[in-house]
């Protein structure tokens, strides 16, 4: 008679189905509402509103991905090619913008450009009695670009310190002067990075609310919230959103189709470029052009704020202050735990089973929230959550009689909660891609040596994979501690983030004061940029 | 099998550890949902606190935000009170049933019959008027009038205020919709639109900046940025508001718009009577003046003085409107306002 | 075509020497190997001939025409000379049948399809023409970079390690296509190797380097 061993779904299945589920739950919401049917409202806006929501928002997203693209290519470019001094302070420091939220560079440079802002100040000094209006589409794609560059930056930098030079030393030998060596080998190589990177900024740029607000441009984001708070019309601002995702799944598919049966990388293990000196003009080119940048993207604002927060201090250093930092860092290092967690899990279930499409488009939907507005992502949680607390209302009053009903929503769960589906996806990428580099054998011996799932996670993956765990940390605590328009509708009482007080003061028209909590905000936020570029065994290590 | 329950107790230690640890409501406290916060409306509620022994816990966002908010949480929500800076925003709230009406003669006694609701819904807290800024170099007080004036084709070019998607311009077309019907409201934006410098950007102050910038030469604002920009910690804001000059339109006629920050009791709260507590002392002679001075507003009891900038310009004749009707028009105001083009 | 290095002395920055005074003489259409360890300056030669990286010291002149002395550096894409690498480097973004025209950019279109049927003929692979380099096995990714070098019409073709990577079945098989396509097209070759086995089988002359010396071992 033939005997069976039990099968038993081994813990990461359990884990990533339940969290998976947990994760889709608030977006249902979404889908929902996207069958009712369409209000009054909703005529309105396509009537009169949503060609110029579509076509302001795809000018900037070209315009941002266009210039991000330059910015990040380029300097990524000149740091891994050439060899010249300040080089290695350039590598790191060239990530640095990515500390300034846009929404606050945003608020700075609105300032400095106004008519009694500092650059007005300057050129009136030397003569030049023009203001300069930065409050359009231009204005604010150029900021989106140069806070966001880095995301396209750090992916090029990698690819480029990882090709063989055996490419570019071929296309030499086969007569290729240098500026066509760039263009169809060097370039065409890099392009998994940069649309990966671009993605990543047009995502970014997509979710902004602060900026667009400030700045009154009408894209997406812009009508989503106004849809929802101004006009009072949930359905409409849905289906926005709705509309927005597409879009996103359209610009994705439309590259993957593009790309065809092409490659970008083959696995070898060859010689790395080595770096040119570069002739004088270029070496002058280069130091030009990544200064500016460093300039424009942090470098300037900062000593702005720097200077704001001289004439402000007294009154916005506060103890209250102190608590809002502390309520910051401590949301975030718990969100960002529990993402870590999750991503670990999701990245197991996926990674041994790698036959099972299954198994991967489970794992992508759950990186799906990162593609959806904060804002939606926001309202749908508290709905859900409103809904979950009565249901287990009778539970609560269980424990303690006087317990309200609304005990999770009016809590930082739901904030936690919201965190977590928004930014899975990162945490998951950056551990999903050190799993890579480590490859399954290791784990598959020990679960041949009887190991089980949980001691060789620990045991084995751990000691292997702790450099892509604290990379993910890191990536995702700086984006949770910028996070601005889900943190500002789902806050419990009496709770502010570093981000939100910015804000605040912002639409309160106190320019100046945002000085304080964003100078507090970017000074955590390049303290663990510094961190992990310098990590030996981080991302950063091949580069050096 | 037992790993997972070890991780689920776990988890369900996560979950009630941060579910309780904020969940500060207790007896003795009152929850408000308020729009606006200022530094100094923190030591009025200290004082409170002090006063009574009664805690003051604060959510803050946008009114609309923090109407959808009570909206979704119904009767099971924290709120007790609800503040807002805007009439419109307040009756709106009041119309989604979210509030209850409160009496008691002294708040009679505080605010004056126009700045309540007249169903007792609400009351005001403070007052501002939405003026016409200029320059005196190239505009005389003689050639301003009144708002619908501002549609004539002298102005053309001369004009800016800020986007349409702000709450006071909204109440500003909603007063106009109750003034003189829907078409006329929309002509009159239309004619606004026309005569725009350039496209409506940034908030109040940067309109006055633009007129002294010499990038038009009018433009529509609340009087309580003239305040601000007067007493700035920035030497070049107070230049501008020392520069331009305020005109108060419609004098003759329907007179000029104003807008109020306003209090209202949520209705499910089981607190009312605190809650009507603190009501009362804010629109009391103690708290009325550091209130409305911290923002440069009017003050709504009638025994509490204007600070003296807002003195030295005068009394001035109001939109004979209930301020309710601004929350009536609202929404159609917002739908006009785009349909003329209004950014 | 033949070629003549002499006195070779070569180093990266700050490392230790690497060739130490190599000279060698290759006459026009042999088949040279060039055989040594790993590490034993074998590859770094076939770089510095091909001009990608710089000697300290030496002369390399091909058929009296100096690419390499004290005064003169030709740069490699220039020099007419012709490398296959060890991992082949095939770009990935373009099929086999444009990473064989890469070097065409001169010829009208016509000449283009011209040589590059040609060549697919000669490396069998005519079949697989808009194939992309990750599509097809690894004796079938060296052919396309031969083809690749010889559609530029070099003087010189080096490789470096060529059988290295190959299934040891085949390799027999290769080298023979190999020695084949490399005679019928006349091609003076230098290539790198440390297998005995595949410099007796096709190379005319073998030569050995050791410690950065090629010593005189001519078979």
């Amino acid at each position: 008679m033939k005997k069976y061993i039990k099968y038993k779904p081994d813990i990461f299945t359990i884990l990533s189905i339940i969290s998976g589920i947990l994760i889709l739950l608030p977006l249902f919401n979404i889908l929902v509402e996207l069958f009712s049917p369409a209000t009054q409202e909703w005529m309105h806006i396509k009537t009169y509103l949503l060609k110029t929501y579509i076509i302001n928002t795809i000018l900037l997203v070209i315009l941002v991905s266009v210039i991000a693209i330059t910015l990040g290519l380029f300097s990524a470019y000149f740091v891994t090619r050439f060899d010249f001094k300040g080089r290695k302070l350039f590598t790191w420091l060239l990530v640095l913008p990515l500390a300034v939220p846009a929404y606050i560079a945003g608020y700075i440079y609105q300032d400095m450009t106004s008519y009694t802002g500092t650059l007005t100040q300057i050129l009136n000094f030397i003569g030049i009695e023009k203001t300069f209006d930065i409050m359009h589409i231009f204005g604010a794609s150029v900021i989106f670009a140069f806070t966001l560059y880095p995301y396209v930056y750090l992916l090029s930098l990698s690819s480029l310190s990882r090709q063989s030079s055996t490419y570019t030393d071929s296309a030499k030998l086969l007569g290729a002067h240098p500026i066509r060596r760039f263009m169809t080998v060097t370039l065409p190589l890099l392009r998994p990075a940069l649309v990966a990177g671009s993605l990543l900024v047009i995502l970014e740029t997509l979710n902004d609310y602060g900026l667009v607000h400030y700045f009154n441009i009408r894209v997406f984001s812009f009508a989503i919230f106004n849809a929802w708070f101004s006009l009072g019309d949930v359905t409409s601002a849905i289906r926005l959103s709705a509309y927005l995702m597409l879009t996103v799944f359209m610009i994705i598919l439309v590259e993957r189709a593009l790309r065809g049966r092409k490659k970008y990388h083959m696995p070898n293990k060859s010689k790395l470029i080595s770096r040119q000196k570069p002739k004088p003009l270029l070496k002058l080119f280069i130091y030009f052009f990544l200064i500016s940048i460093l300039m424009i993207g942090f470098f300037i604002p900062v000593t702005q704020m720097l200077y704001y927060l001289y004439l402000t201090i007294e009154t916005t250093l506060t103890m209250n202050l102190l608590i809002i930092a502390l309520q910051t860092i401590i949301s975030a290092l718990i969100a960002t735990s529990v993402i870590v967690i999750i991503a670990i899990i999701m990245v197991n279930f996926n990674r041994l089973k790698k036959r099972k499409p299954l198994h991967k488009y489970w794992v992508k939907i759950s990186n799906l929230g990162y593609a959806i507005p904060g804002a939606v992502i926001a309202v749908s949680i508290h709905i859900f959550f409103v809904d979950l607390d009565r249901l287990l209302s009778p539970i609560y009053k269980l424990f303690n009689p006087d317990s309200p009903t609304l005990l999770i929503t009016m809590s930082a769960f739901t904030l936690i909660f919201a965190y977590v589906i928004r930014f899975l996806s990162i945490g998951f990428n950056a551990v999903e891609s050190q799993y890579e580099k480590v490859g399954t054998h290791f784990t598959e011996s020990a679960y041949m040596l009887g190991s089980s799932k949980l001691r060789a996670l620990f045991k084995v993956d751990f000691p292997m994979i702790y450099p892509g765990l604290i990379t993910a940390f890191i990536l995702v605590f700086v984006d949770v501690i910028k996070e601005l328009p889900l943190t500002l509708i789902l806050r419990p009482t009496n709770y502010d983030t570093l981000a939100t007080s910015a804000y605040v003061y912002a639409s309160n028209e106190m320019i100046q004061e945002t000085s304080m909590p964003s100078l507090l905000l970017i000074l955590i936020a390049s303290t663990l940029i510094y961190i992990i570029t310098h990590y030996k065994k981080g991302v950063f290590s091949h580069v050096h | 099998m037992r790993k997972i329950t070890v991780l689920f107790i776990m988890l369900v230690m996560i979950f009630s550890l941060t579910a309780c640890q904020l969940n500060q409501a207790g007896d003795q406290s009152l929850t408000i949902y308020t729009e606006r916060h200022y530094d100094t409306d923190q030591l009025l509620y200290d004082q409170f606190t002090e006063e009574t022994g009664i805690k003051i816990n604060l959510v803050r966002d946008d009114a609309d935000k923090l109407i959808t908010r009570l909206e979704n949480e119904g009767e099971d929500t924290e709120a007790d009170l609800l503040i807002i800076a805007d009439a419109g925003r307040l009756g709106r709230a009041k119309d989604l049933d979210l509030l209850q009406p409160v009496t008691s003669t002294t708040l009679d006694e505080n605010v004056p019959v126009n700045y309540q609701d007249p169903q007792n819904y609400w009351y005001a807290l403070t007052m501002r008027a939405r003026v016409i800024v200029y320059h005196p170099d190239r505009v005389s007080e003689s050639e301003l009038s009144t708002y619908e004036d501002l549609t004539d084709p002298k102005w053309e070019g001369r004009i800016v205020t800020r986007s349409s998607s702000n709450i006071y311009n909204q109440s500003l077309m909603s007063s106009f919709i109750e003034l003189w019907g829907e078409d006329d409201a929309l002509d009159w934006a239309e004619g606004l639109v026309a005569n725009f410098a350039r496209s409506p950007q940034g908030n109040d102050r940067d309109q006055a900046k633009a007129v002294v910038a010499g990038e038009a030469d009018l433009a529509i604002m609340n009087t309580y940025y003239i305040g601000r920009m007067l007493y700035s910690s920035d030497p070049l804001e107070v230049e501008v508001a020392e520069t331009i000059r305020v005109f108060f339109p419609n004098q003759e006629t329907t007179g000029t718009h104003v807008n109020v920050s306003g209090i209202g009791v949520v209705k499910h709260t089981e607190k009312t009577d605190l809650a009507t507590k603190l009501i009362e002392y804010l629109t009391s002679v103690d708290a009325q003046s550091s209130y409305a001075n911290a923002n440069y507003e009017y003050p709504i009891n009638p025994l509490v003085d204007p600070h003296e900038l807002l003195a030295s310009w005068g009394t001035f004749n109001k939109q004979n409107i209930t301020l309710d009707t601004l929350s009536e028009h609202a929404t159609l105001a917002a739908m006009l306002m785009n349909q003329a083009g209004w950014v | 075509m033949s070629i003549n290095i002499k006195d070779l002395h070569f180093k990266y920055e700050k490392e230790h020497p690497i060739l130490k005074g190599c000279s060698l003489e290759v006459n026009d259409g042999d088949i040279v190997a060039v055989l040594g360890q790993s590490g034993s300056g074998k590859s770094t030669l076939l770089r510095v001939i091909a001009g990608l990286e710089k000697p300290q010291e030496g002369i390399i002149t091909l058929d009296d025409v100096v690419l390499n002395d004290a005064h003169h550096f030709v740069d490699p894409s220039l020099r007419k000379i012709g490398m296959v690498f060890q991992d082949y480097a095939l770009f990935p973004h373009l099929s086999i049948e444009k990473n064989i025209a890469y070097s065409l950019t001169k010829k009208t279109k016509l000449e283009k399809e011209t040589i590059i049927d040609d060549l697919l003929k000669v490396i069998e692979l005519s079949d697989k023409k808009g194939y992309y380099p990750h599509e097809l096995s690894g004796g079938q990714q060296q052919r396309v970079a031969l083809a690749r070098s010889l559609a530029a019409n070099p003087k010189v073709l080096l490789l470096d390690e060529p059988f290295s990577n190959l299934d040891a079945d085949l390799r027999a098989q290769i080298r023979q296509d190999l020695k084949r396509i490399l005679k019928h097209k006349h091609m003076t070759c230098i290539f790198a190797t440390h297998d005995l086995a595949d410099a007796i089988d096709i190379a005319d002359h073998i030569y050995q380097v050791k410690d950065g010396i090629i010593l005189k071992n001519d078979i």
